[in-house]
């Protein structure tokens, strides 16, 4: 009975069409190979070809994420379609992309299909859904950079320890300190009574974020804040009275917190309509994207968030040359959307994977690869990167700073900086304004 | 006190909005026998359809309704005819599995139509508008919102219990063999049912997106209050599901007083308990 459920249902799971493809492909190998007798040759010359695999949420709910990824795709294939030289030979660099649709299983499923088929020499990795990615190349030994996820939910979940790190794993992005840092940057000069309503999701980054020992709230009262949490909001929440009547009880006049953009407008909307009018709304996440931002229409004026990157800064591509205005603006050019942050940043990524890539003097070595990325100093549109100087192991962070959302005229929302001291090398544009009651 | 009621009345008017979302659910299955998957999706749909209607006539919300709706009913329409007329009637899988389809086939042609962006619906003003009565702060689109569902419901309940319609669909519900007999054609006749429960569907996607933001994947958790909502009540009673609508909003409400994270919790938990209390819905007649 048992075999024969298998025998029904592998088809339609699609586990034994690969097995049939790889046979296929491998017979017509074959046959090309008998009729042109250039075996040989083509075996060279995929040793000199350097295979990069990349994952990213390019569909699901954390696609806005990925967004840009066609776009940087294109860009990066363009500047490598001469070849890489690395160590006085020259390689051809061929990037395999896939869509993991926000899911962790399908992330983990897609790597070992990377590794085990297609033989990638590096991985690169978008993990704001999980580290699945490099938990599988830690495990099989292949070099692996990834972004777009706070450093403790990439090394934390693997069981990672800061001191130790990885052998063959690295990250680059802020940590829940650097956002708190930038947050209390944000709130400096504010006159406010410095009483600061907390609300974060009920998932990973929102319990680890918003922990009342570890996380930012606890960074808000170490720096003299006092704080107000009555405890998470369910993904998702349509309801946040709860929330509201115990910060309009403790004349709360900062709110913080992680949500999605539908869940902050929610919270805003019912804020409005039950009279809590705060002077600062500082929310992670929600405020990221133009798109979720316009979704607030005049509301969104005055709200403040944490930047990671900008068209204002003042670095430059290693690829492409562009600085950040121009890197946003040809996307802007391209694709004829908004330019939005993870640009920067997926950009870098593939900034920091070739540097790693020339630095090594082998390619092909993975352990070549990784003691070059294990030091590796790069300049990037998002400025420097430097896996040696964070005190963490495997981690280089990223700069971010703090800005506010204003609505121009037509309704459209512009996003300045105005705090600045965690990377004084970026200006400050605006200063921060209170939001009006 | 003043807290407790705040909180009641929220959860009323969040409860009769969920009692909106599964009127149509609750059209269909005490109708046609036939549970729509894809009713959240359908839900999700009917917002963008709004939004687009919204921005490319440069209507209100409200407005954009008197579109919207009829177009839900053309769809809905068109909907049972050519597909799910196919498979209703027969055993009760046949129409889970194709609206279980037809749910993931909406959600991707969303995204791809849409992006994965969320949108909204501005009310403008409304929106942020609020007033209190004797400390309790209470929202203008809530309750507007929470009192056009009652209305609907009112109205469909009505429609279903005195009009020509509603004796048609009760027979087809019946006995839908000798319902035939007599000369209801009833393919055709649930086509305009279908028509019916996608304009309800219309108008609970405003009043839906108004309150909340909603993207392409929005749907399954609405499904999920909708059914909530028909089963508590008891299958096929319009009143049953209005009331399971608000138990499970006041539940939902409380429960987040109890541990702020899990209000939904609390609300299917309520649904729990009552279905193993009573099966059939607080408000469904025995099985005999």
């Amino acid at each position: 009975m048992a075999s024969r459920i298998n025998s029904r249902l592998v088809p339609e799971t699609g586990i034994a069409d690969p097995a049939r493809r790889d046979f296929l492909k491998a017979a017509a190998a074959l046959t090309a190979g008998a009729t042109l007798g250039s075996t040989g040759r083509a075996w060279a010359a995929a040793d000199k070809k350097i295979r990069i695999g990349y994952i990213s949420p390019k569909t699901g709910p954390f696609a806005p994420f990925a967004e840009a990824d066609d776009f940087i795709l294109d860009q990066v294939r363009k500047s490598l379609a001469g070849g890489l030289s690395v160590g006085g030979s020259k390689y051809e660099v061929e990037i395999i992309a896939r869509d993991d649709q926000s899911s962790p299983d399908r992330q983990s499923n897609l790597a070992a299909e990377l590794i085990n088929k297609e033989n990638v020499d590096l991985m690169l990795a978008q993990v704001s859904i999980g580290p699945a990615v490099s938990q599988q190349c830690e495990l099989n030994g292949v070099p692996c950079i990834s972004t777009m996820g706070p450093w403790q939910a990439w090394m934390f979940p693997m069981k990672g320890d800061p001191a130790k790190g990885f052998k063959n794993v690295f990250h680059f992005f802020w940590g829940i300190e650097d956002i708190a840092a930038v947050y209390l940057d944000i709130w400096k000069d504010a006159d406010t009574n410095k009483v600061v309503g907390s609300v974060f999701s009920n998932d990973v980054p929102g319990n680890a974020m918003g922990d009342l020992k570890l996380g930012m709230p606890g960074a808000f009262a170490k720096a003299g804040y006092k704080i107000v949490d009555i405890g998470r909001f369910p993904v998702g929440a349509d309801d946040f009275s709860t929330h509201i009547q115990a910060f309009k009880k403790e004349g709360v006049e900062i709110v913080t917190g992680l949500f999605n953009p539908p869940e902050w407008a929610t919270f805003l909307n019912q804020s409005a309509q039950m009279g809590f009018k705060p002077k600062l709304c500082t929310i992670a996440k929600a405020l990221l994207f133009p798109g979720g931002v316009a979704a607030l229409g005049p509301r969104a004026e005055g709200m403040s968030t944490e930047i990671w990157w900008l068209p204002s800064y003042p670095f430059r591509s290693s690829l492409t040359g562009q600085t950040a205005a121009e890197l946003a603006a040809s996307y802007q050019e391209t694709t004829k959307r908004e330019w939005t942050q993870p640009i920067g940043v997926a950009h870098a990524l593939f900034e920091a994977g070739v540097q790693a890539l020339k630095a090594s003097g082998d390619p092909k070595s993975p352990g070549k690869v990784v003691e070059s990325l294990r030091k590796l100093k790069t300049d990037t549109v998002i400025g420097n990167l430097d896996f040696g100087a964070s005190g963490i192991a495997n981690v280089s962070k990223i700069r971010v700073v703090g800005g506010q959302w204003h609505v121009e005229a037509g309704g459209k929302p512009h996003l300045y900086i105005t705090s600045n001291s965690t990377a004084p090398e970026i200006k400050a544009e605006r200063k921060l304004e209170l939001l009006k009651s | 006190m003043q807290i407790a009621a705040e909180t009641l009345l929220n959860g009323l008017m969040l409860g009769a909005l969920y009692a909106l979302f599964g009127l149509g659910l609750s059209l269909s299955v005490g109708v046609m026998r036939m549970i729509n998957i894809a009713h959240g999706d359908l839900i999700v749909v009917g917002a963008y359809l709004t939004s687009a209607v919204m921005s490319g006539a440069g209507a209100g919300a409200f407005t954009a309704l008197l579109v919207v709706i009829p177009m839900m009913f053309a769809l809905g329409w068109l909907l049972q005819v050519t597909l799910l007329n196919r498979v209703v009637g027969r055993d009760p899988l046949a129409p889970l599995l194709l609206t279980f389809g037809l749910s993931i086939v909406l959600q991707n042609v969303l995204q791809e139509m849409f992006s994965a962006d969320t949108r909204s619906l501005q009310a403008g003003d409304l929106a942020g508008l609020g007033f209190s009565v004797a400390g309790v702060s209470i929202g203008v689109l809530p309750l507007l919102s929470a009192l056009a569902s009652v209305a609907l419901l009112g109205a469909t309940h009505w429609l279903v219990g005195h009009t020509h319609f509603g004796c048609q669909a009760r027979a087809v519900s019946d006995d839908p063999g000798t319902a035939r007999l007599v000369g209801v054609n009833d393919r055709r006749f649930f086509a305009i049912v279908t028509g019916v429960i996608f304009s309800t569907i219309g108008v609970a996607a405003v009043l839906y997106a108004l309150r909340t933001p909603f993207s392409p994947t929005a749907g399954p958790e609405r499904l999920l209050y909708s059914f909530e909502a028909v089963v508590l009540g008891g299958l096929g009673n319009i009143w049953g599901t209005l009331f399971g609508g608000l138990v499970i909003g006041v539940a939902q409400l409380f429960g987040a007083k109890i541990a702020s994270g899990l209000g939904p919790f609390f609300g299917h938990l309520v649904f729990l308990v009552a279905l193993l209390a009573r099966p059939q819905g607080l408000f469904g007649k025995a099985a005999s």
